[in-house]
């Protein structure tokens, strides 16, 4: 009879009860589409970070942190290579050397990042594949090719096929230089990147560094980027020890981590915002309701109603009003989820390539990811908060006295 | 044998610094079986009394028993247990819930005290046949008369077999033709069920209709008059 009670008296003021649901409905499908697109787009950003990087893990020697340098590699990569290659939730692994250099050229002279990788394993440096301008992409795991950023090709005067010579230190500490012909140009998007980075053959810069079969990192590709503190817990069980570690992207860029954990928190209090708003409206809606019903609430009480089930008739009345609205919200934000999972937001109009920040590129196209355990939080957030602000009403309603409140009219 | 007892039930009321004696000192007895009319003008302390009775409101000092148990040192819950299981209500603005039909808002006493589906179908339908509802179960108050929703409120106030009975002005909003039928209705129950009765009114009609008079003035119980 409660529950009766309670949908009767929503249905009572159906203008102002649908008013508050449709409220509801719009903030939880808004806090939706910005969960899912804020997601996405952080998603999207970790993904070509670690494109862009070392991968969702990285094995590498402990001191290399402190202070990068092609002196502390992993002299033998092999009983790593055969745990990762073959360890469930690891899409790939790609052995690499990363050093600073001086890229330079008949016209001009640019400091690089350098990094060695085996063109040869399906999926490396995938992004930059992805973004040929000019040439080709490199071919041969110990070939004598660069294949760099435009920006960096424009600097350089250097085109497809050119001569550029890259100086660094060797493994000793050793300046030394080695002869590269350029075999492709990239466009990533990013300015950054365009601009310092540069891809060699791992086999060449073994040779001319002097580290045999050694690398710098081995980066670890995860099937699913969500799982990667179960994979990495498995992992630091499996992996031999010694000297080398194994990190998360996180601790390797900690820009894009923080960028990412400040957009949270900003996304946090906006959708904290969104929410204090529909709970005021709902304490509104409630509060207006349990005002007009004073005198039924006084018959009600009169006839034997308790004080108990006056208080659970006005929570039940809230509760339903909300979940009528979670459930508009639901059907409302997935269905725009869905939409800006499959088709993206365009935002070529501001870029056509896209921003860089903190070490990545967002691209210009964001598409949207909710996971069900956020659909969860934000749903029981919005309840929870919506049946905390009828506590009041109710409380209200449920220390009526029958007398005052049927006071002649 | 005295169904409710009162002794030297006194209400002051205060507003600001000013206080008003709505009762003083009442000390009555009304017999199971009733058919009582608490009379006299505006401001006598009728509906006052009625509330105290009803466990509705409290006594400034005094005490009262209804059915056997001490009203007046009840607490909140326990008084609301009361009314809902020992005493019926009957307003002179009927006071039904808007939303139920006149089924539910007789059936509503009997849900709150937890009686079972078939139970509450059989004593309701028994009683909105006996009040002469039958066919109008499903319709809201609105939908009807003002003698046909103080019909509803005398099916509510006797859903629960209450050991009484308190109606408050219920004629006063109603024609002669539909004042009569239901003091008949209720004069009837009062014989059939032998449930006890206590009104208040200043209408001659109900006045005459009363098995016993109690007329207050100012408060104050002036004469009691036993008319079997």
């Amino acid at each position: 009879m409660i529950a009766r009670l309670a949908a009767r008296n929503l249905r009572r003021h159906f203008r102002r009860t649908l008013i508050t649901t449709i409220g509801i409905a719009l903030g939880t499908a808004l806090s939706l589409f910005s969960i899912g697109l804020g997601d996405g787009g952080h998603l999207q950003m970790i993904e070509n970070g670690v494109r862009i990087g070392q991968g969702h893990l990285t094995v590498q020697m402990d001191s290399y942190l402190e202070s990068p340098s092609t002196a502390k590699f992993l002299p033998d990569p092999e009983p790593f290579l055969a745990v990762l290659e073959n360890h469930p939730g690891v899409r790939s692994v790609f052995p690499r050397i990363r050093g600073e250099g001086m890229l330079a050229t008949a016209y001009a002279a640019e400091g690089v990042q350098f990094q060695g990788i085996d063109p040869s394993r399906r999926g490396e440096a995938d992004l930059f594949r992805d973004s040929i301008a000019e040439g080709d992409f490199l071919s041969a795991s110990d070939g004598a090719h660069i294949f760099l950023g435009q920006k960096l090709a424009q600097r350089l005067k250097v085109k497809v096929g050119r001569k550029t010579v890259l100086t660094f230190q060797d493994s000793a500490g050793e300046i030394t230089s080695t002869l590269l012909r350029v075999s492709g140009i990239f466009r990533s998007g990013s300015s950054a990147i365009d601009g310092t980075i540069c891809l060699v053959p791992i086999g060449t810069l073994q040779r001319a560094l002097g580290m045999g079969q050694g690398v710098t990192s081995l980066a670890i590709y995860l099937e699913n980027p969500f799982a990667q503190e179960a994979v990495y817990r498995q992992l630091e069980r499996s992996l031999p020890g010694g000297s080398a570690g194994l990190y998360h992207w996180q601790t390797l860029q900690p820009d894009l981590r923080d960028y990412v954990v400040l957009d949270d928190v900003f996304g946090y209090l906006i959708y904290a915002i969104i929410l204090f708003i529909l709970a005021i409206g709902v304490l509104n809606t409630v509060l207006m309701s349990v005002m007009e019903r004073k005198r039924e609430i006084g018959i009600l009480t009169a006839i034997g109603m308790g004080g108990g089930a006056v208080l659970r008739m006005v929570l039940l009345e809230t509760a339903l009003i909300t979940l009528i609205g979670i459930a508009g919200g639901l059907v409302l934000g997935l269905a725009v989820n869905w939409y800006f999972s499959v088709h993206g937001l365009d935002l070529t109009s501001f870029s056509t390539e896209g921003w860089d920040l903190a070490g990545t590129v967002i691209d210009p196209i964001m598409r949207s990811k909710l996971r069900p355990h956020r659909v969860f939080q934000l749903c029981t957030a919005v309840f929870l908060l919506s049946v905390t602000m009828g506590i009041y009403p109710a409380v209200k309603a449920s220390r009526t006295e029958p007398v005052e409140a049927m006071e002649k009219p | 044998m005295a169904i409710i007892r009162t002794e030297n039930l006194s209400r002051v009321y205060r507003e600001n610094s000013i206080e008003v004696k709505a009762l003083t000192d009442v000390n009555l007895q009304i017999q199971r079986g009733d058919f009582a009319v608490l009379a006299g003008p505006s401001g006598s302390g009728k509906t006052t009394l009625l509330n105290m009775l009803g466990a509705l409101d409290r006594p400034t000092s005094g005490r009262a028993w209804l059915d056997g148990h001490e009203i007046t040192s009840l607490s909140k819950m326990d008084r609301s247990r009361l009314r809902r299981d020992h005493i019926g209500f009957i307003f002179q603005f009927y006071n039904l819930i808007p939303v139920l039909t006149a089924y539910e808002n007789a059936e509503f006493v009997l849900l709150l005290q937890g009686v079972s589906h078939h139970d509450r179908e059989t004593k309701v339908s028994e009683l909105l046949k006996k009040v002469g509802l039958s066919g109008l179960e499903h319709r809201k108050p609105h939908e009807l008369s003002g003698g046909q929703q103080q019909r509803v409120a005398i099916a509510r106030a006797l859903a629960s077999s209450p050991s009484v009975v308190l109606a408050d002005e219920p004629t006063a909003n109603l024609d002669s033709q539909t004042e009569q039928g239901l003091l008949d209705l209720m004069e009837q129950l009062n014989r059939d069920l032998g449930t006890t009765f206590l009104f208040s009114s200043h209408d001659p009609e109900v006045i005459d209709r009363a098995r016993r008079l109690i007329v207050l003035r100012d408060g104050v119980v002036v004469s009691d008059t036993r008319r079997d």
